[in-house]
């Protein structure tokens, strides 16, 4: 990896860092919020951008202040797991460049802000198969919240086209 | 009604100028007897026991009374004495109308305020030519108990026919009816047209017929309208057509992958019992509803007419919104560089940024509770503070063109990097403050850039919701926005001394532009994808083509 890309791919990653590592962080307060997960495309073909929608909703009584940013097309805030058919962690992808926004947002009591996220800009789908997806997050002073889990099915390529 | 007769009565009678009884007694009575013994009750005998019938001790005069309807027979003429029974009798006849009967009304069902050519078939019609005095040409009536019926036209066509035009008022109710001929009758059945709407406000169903009236409702409210025509269980409805006015849509479908506008189509408003839609824009607008039925006995004539078909129900809703709201925007005033301090959270760990704006310091979900970014973005849109009627403002921001390039060391190649227009994210845009929508469009910067340009273009719509339950966003207006800027770093490739960026074009672009009925999907913003970014090479000789140009 060349030099000047590590710093870049640190601070990417961060962010995605595996839900399961902050699960010892949960704390017994109530959630403020619920997270739920959907699939632009349930299957996509080998290559394919790869889109997901984190709807995150307000189920407390206070206004809550978060992060919204998005960088890359991958909306910050939140940790993702994407795991392969054997349970095993998908390869990260390095991100060449960043570009994006960051920044607080508020959210009210029962409003829901849903972030599209190519989430094949973080986790490399390169072989055909079944892969499930969780995302979470973790607010200070709040406990984690967990996703649903989705599964994309990710098709062979279809073959070239023959010669003429 | 009937028909009084002068009965001459010949027999002994004692009687003078202030009595005529019968021989022996004190008062006496005149009947006409039915053979059980009871008094016919379709005669009545008006001056017994008055001097005026006394005209000798053996004639009387009566004044008899034959009410129409009195069946044809013999009968006993009596006299009583004190009350006792008949002292003398005498046979008389009553020559009356024979009976008549409905079999058929073509057609029994009427939709109110239609005028139908109804044939009545049955027996014993009285014609014109057959008509006498005794019995008269048939009438016919039409009655319900809560509407009015006109019965005109009437032709006795013959014994066994009538036809005439019946018509219900045009607010008639829906009830049965009753079609009489003389005394005899057949049901009938009188069908209406009515639009029920469900009140989403109140959650409850206001039943009636919203043809007086007008209704208030507010942009974005889900409409739900129910035809209600309260048939009889034999009588469906073959088809029906609903028509809607001012700008009016089935739906707003919308997600960060996509946002359709669901039209409200033909298809959609015809055989449909129950309809959904909501009014984008003010207006009074109408909704009309007709249907049709099978009624048999209607020509082809009449259903070319239309006669088995409702007349039509219009309802009026009067639709307000938030009026001429407009979106402020405050464009900062430069492009520049930034430092946004990322995971570890540590003051070393530093990243260059070229940021529309000037905001710095930490990452707040990487480095919580550090005091998070602070400063100004590049643009701030602020909506309305409150609205009448009662609703909400939210933005959704959508990226019309946002594209990088890269440039390294001399001798390598450039990137360039493409968006796909599409939304930018998320839905809604987050709210920076009540209110309020915020973007610092930010490139991170590496030491191996020499180079770094930007061309960023994006429309930021103002949406706004009724608090009415089940409402949803409708336009109210956007602004388009821009900037263009560059930064060079002289140190490429391992430092960074990010010069300050050149920039044009930020801000606004143009003025607000208030939603219309007019733009594409009236208003609405739409999109088909999330924006997406798709980046290329550009080879070391292209590079110095373009750096040249």
């Amino acid at each position: 990896m060349p030099q000047f890309m590590k710093a870049l791919v640190f601070a990417f990653l961060v962010s995605i860092a595996p839900a399961n590592m902050l699960i010892a962080q949960a704390s017994s307060e109530t959630p403020k919020f619920t997270l739920i997960l959907s699939a632009d495309n349930p299957e996509v073909t080998l290559g394919s951008d790869i889109g997901i929608g984190i709807k995150i909703t307000n189920i407390s009584e206070d206004t809550l202040t978060l992060e919204f940013g998005e960088w890359n097309g991958v909306a910050s805030g939140y940790q993702y797991e994407v795991r392969d058919e054997q349970g095993a962690m998908a390869a990260k992808v390095v991100p060449r460049h960043l570009v994006g926004r960051s920044g607080r947002g508020i959210l009210k009591p029962g409003n829901s802000i849903e972030s599209g996220t190519w989430i094949s800009a973080v986790y490399q789908f390169d072989r055909p198969g079944k892969y499930t997806i969780q995302v979470s997050r973790k607010e200070p002073g709040m406990p984690l919240v967990q996703s649903n889990i989705i599964t994309i099915t990710v098709l062979p390529a279809p073959p070239p086209p023959a010669q003429q | 009604m009937g028909h009084s007769y002068k009965v001459l009565v010949t027999g002994v009678f004692s009687g003078n100028a202030s009595s005529a009884i019968y021989p022996g007694c004190d008062y006496s009575e005149a009947w006409v007897i039915n053979g059980d013994g009871s008094s016919d009750p379709y005669v009545t005998i008006s001056n017994y026991g008055e001097p005026s019938a006394f005209i000798s001790s053996t004639q009387m005069m009566f004044d008899v009374t034959v009410k129409d309807g009195a069946p044809s027979g013999t009968y006993d003429f009596s006299m009583t004495c004190d009350g006792s029974c008949p002292v003398a009798t005498a046979p008389v006849q009553i020559k009356g109308c024979a009976d008549e009967t409905i079999t058929s009304v073509s057609p029994n069902i009427w939709f109110a305020g239609k005028a139908y050519k109804t044939t009545i078939t049955g027996t014993n019609f009285i014609t014109k030519e057959k008509a006498t005095k005794l019995c008269p040409v048939s009438k016919v009536d039409a009655t319900a108990t809560s509407s009015n019926v006109s019965v005109s036209d009437v032709t006795v066509v013959s014994d066994t026919q009538i036809t005439a035009t019946i018509k219900p008022d045009a607010d008639s109710t829906v009830e049965p009816g009753t079609v009489t001929v003389d005394s005899v009758s057949s049901n009938t059945q009188i069908i209406d047209n009515e639009i029920q709407w469900n009140n989403q406000g109140n959650n409850q169903i206001i039943t009636g017929v919203y043809s007086t009236g007008t209704q208030q409702v507010v942009v974005g409210q889900q409409i739900l309208l129910t035809s209600n025509p309260n048939l009889p269980a034999n009588i469906t409805v073959t088809d029906s057509t609903w028509t809607v006015g001012g700008t009016r849509i089935g739906g707003y479908t919308v997600n960060p992958t996509s946002a359709i506008v669901k039209e409200l189509k033909d298809d959609d408003l015809k055989n449909k019992p129950t309809i959904t839609f909501y009014w984008v824009y003010p207006t009074d607008s109408p909704v009309t509803l007709n249907y049709c039925v099978t009624i048999p006995g209607l020509s082809a004539d009449d259903i070319a007419n239309k006669l088995n078909c409702s007349l039509t129900e219009k309802a009026t809703f009067n639709v307000t919104g938030p009026g001429d709201a407009q979106m402020t925007t405050d464009p900062y005033s430069s492009v520049n560089i930034v430092q946004l301090i990322i995971s570890p959270c540590r003051p070393v760990d530093l990243t260059y940024f070229m940021q529309y704006g000037q905001t710095s310091g930490y990452f707040e979900n990487q480095c919580p509770n550090m005091g998070g970014e602070t400063g100004t973005p590049g643009v701030l849109f602020t909506a309305p503070g409150s609205s009448s009627p009662s609703g909400t403002y939210s933005f959704v921001q959508y990226l019309n063109h946002d594209s990088m390039t890269y440039t390294y060391t001399a001798g390598t190649s450039s990137e360039t990097c493409s968006t796909k227009p599409g939304l930018d994210g998320l839905y809604p845009y987050p709210l920076y403050g009540d209110g309020e929508a915020a973007d610092a469009p930010s490139v991170g910067l590496l030491p191996a850039y020499r180079k770094v340009s930007r061309n960023f273009d994006a429309t930021m719509f103002l949406l706004w919701t009724s608090s009415t339950p089940n409402s949803i966003p409708v336009p109210v207006g956007s602004q388009k926005w821009h900037f263009q800027a560059s930064t060079r770093n002289p140190s490429a490739p391992t430092k960074q001394s990010w010069t300050t960026p050149v920039s044009q074009f930020l801000g606004a672009n143009g003025e607000f532009v208030p939603s219309a009925p007019s733009q594409t999907d009236n208003g609405y913003p739409t999109w088909s994808a999330k924006a997406a970014s798709n980046c290329s090479t550009v080879s070391a000789a292209e590079e110095e083509m373009q750096e040249e140009e």
